[in-house]
């Protein structure tokens, strides 16, 4: 009996010792950090989601548990969307601004509303979160337009060839234009009246637009006498039209209104004139480029956010 | 009648509606890696006498751990890699794809060996054998972020007899050398050792007449 007494005794300290060497302390303060972005999304259908970047101190906490979840809407001054949690992954260890946080994908799908044929451009968003214990966040998440249309082309005009150029700001990819080749199927002249990125604060300079036979590299070295060709424009700029010569690679500059921001992905909504009648061929929003753009960020890019327990 | 109309025309909107995911690939098999600096060179390119010439700076022998000379640090390169995608349309109607690009830890930090040190799996990430894998990565920035995959989708319209090809090109940086290990003043492993990181990859999109 006695020995049985000690057994039971030695487990239960075993079993004590092991949790409080391999007990993990639950931080008492969560951080949350966003970096906000300039984007925009050509969405298809209710299925195509929308991934948020968050960085969390923690890789366990109930801020990213998408059960807790019960209202997630992107907001800004003048317009609001409910969308829906699709899922929140957990991508590992990130570093940002020298402190290792967890980075976790807050999936959104718009299977809540799916508003066709709108286009909605949210200035300055936020992604307000709403939790079951009534926590609320307004993560800052940038300036973000939703396009909620499908991919269309005439006959008349396609393209061939779709590449961005970017150049190097110090640590910063800047996105300097989009390199373009068409395919004119068409009697009379084809005229491109405009290109829309749908980025906030970012267009095409159609005036600067021009034919280049070996295309710019996809990262320009500035330093390069021809490179001063692919700069981007800033300010405002006027409006322009391009005709069309069939096969031909076209450079179009992009110009940021305000400073240069980082732009990696947005759709192209081109209008072009053939016969006096407009058309709209709408490619969807393309990756030109990827990286891990949170390791270049500094303390400006970044959004703080904490929940204390 | 109407029914079997009705299975029909779903059927056919998916096979028309299809996603075709695009997955990791080795550095070895790119098409093209250049290094910025003329000098430098990936560890498939070490002669003989390279690595004779540095196993002999790792000629003092520890009691045990290993000893590794780096040749190239984060020496930067640009690649092109292999056509990530080609689909075709061989049809007489235009065809609607969404593509779905996955970009995974396993492309974004590579690693190789040779000789007698080895690679390991752990997971998805493939890593140097024994105490190695931490000894390079104090010794050159290698693997500071370890976001496991992105993934992002682009639908596209193919016109018939055309196909569409995406590729990507890149940049990143190289870091290599040789190492050996010892256990009790023993030899026990030699060999090259490389790693690879991507920063930043371009994407470009090509449709062309088949």
């Amino acid at each position: 009996m006695k020995r049985w007494f000690f057994i039971v005794i030695g487990i239960y300290l075993i079993i004590m010792l092991a949790f409080i060497c391999f007990h993990q302390e639950m931080p008492d303060e969560v951080i949350i950090i966003t970096i906000p972005q300039t984007e925009a999304r050509l969405i298809t259908s209710e299925a195509e989601r929308m991934e948020i970047d968050v960085f969390v101190n923690t890789s366990q906490s109930f801020l990213t548990e998408k059960t807790n979840i019960t209202s997630v809407k992107i907001v800004d001054s003048s317009q609001e969307l409910a969308v829906a949690i699709h899922d929140i992954t957990h991508l590992g260890p990130a570093i940002i601004c020298e402190e290792t946080l967890e980075h976790f994908q807050l999936i959104l799908s718009f299977e809540t509303l799916y508003p066709h044929g709108v286009s909605m451009r949210f200035i300055d968003a936020t992604l307000r979160l709403l939790y079951e214990n009534q926590a609320e966040f307004h993560l800052a998440i940038g300036n973000i337009t939703l396009m909620f249309a499908d991919v269309s082309q005439e006959a008349y005009l396609d393209f061939s060839r779709l590449y961005g150029v970017t150049m190097m700001d110090e640590t910063k990819h800047i996105m300097t234009g989009i390199h373009i080749e068409f395919r004119v199927s068409a009697l009379a002249e084809v005229v491109v009246e405009s290109i829309d990125p749908l980025l906030e604060g970012v267009s095409f300079d159609l005036n600067r637009a021009h034919i280049h036979d070996v295309g710019y590299p996809h990262c320009l070295d500035v330093s390069a006498p021809e490179a001063i060709e692919a700069w981007p424009s800033v300010g405002e700029i006027t409006d322009s039209e391009v005709v069309l010569i069939d096969d031909a690679l076209y450079y179009f500059p992009l110009a940021y209104r305000g400073p240069w921001c980082t732009i990696r992905r947005f759709p192209l909504v081109i209008t072009y004139r053939y016969l006096e009648t407009s058309y709209h061929m709408i490619i969807d929003d393309f990756r030109y480029y990827q990286e891990d753009y949170w390791e270049n960020a500094t303390y400006d890019d970044i959004c703080r956010y904490s929940y204390k327990y | 009648m109407k029914r079997l109309a009705l299975v029909l025309c779903v059927a056919i909107c998916v096979f028309l509606c299809t996603v075709f995911p695009i997955c990791a690939e080795d550095y070895q098999n790119y098409q093209e890696i250049i290094f910025e600096d003329d000098a430098a060179y990936l560890l498939k390119d070490f002669s003989d006498e390279t690595y004779q010439n540095y196993y002999d700076q790792l000629s003092k022998r520890v009691f045990a751990g290993w000893k590794l000379a780096i040749i190239h640090k984060n020496s930067a390169v640009e690649f092109i890699s292999e056509t990530k995608l080609k689909i075709y349309n061989n049809g007489y109607s235009t065809i609607k794809h969404d593509i779905k690009l996955q970009t995974k830890t396993e492309t974004k930090y590579q690693i190789s060996a040779s000789g007698s040190i080895s690679t390991t799996l752990k997971g998805d990430i493939k890593k140097f054998k024994g105490t190695l894998d931490a000894d390079i990565k104090a010794s050159v920035s290698y693997t500071t972020s370890t976001t496991t995959s992105e993934t992002y989708e682009f639908t596209i319209i193919v016109d018939p007899k055309t196909y569409v090809t995406i590729i990507t090109r890149g940049q990143g940086y190289v870091s290599n050398g040789v190492a050996k290990s010892y256990f009790f003043w023993i030899e026990t492993h030699r060999g090259g050792w490389e790693t690879f990181t991507i920063t930043t990859e371009y994407y470009e999109i090509i449709k062309d007449k088949i």
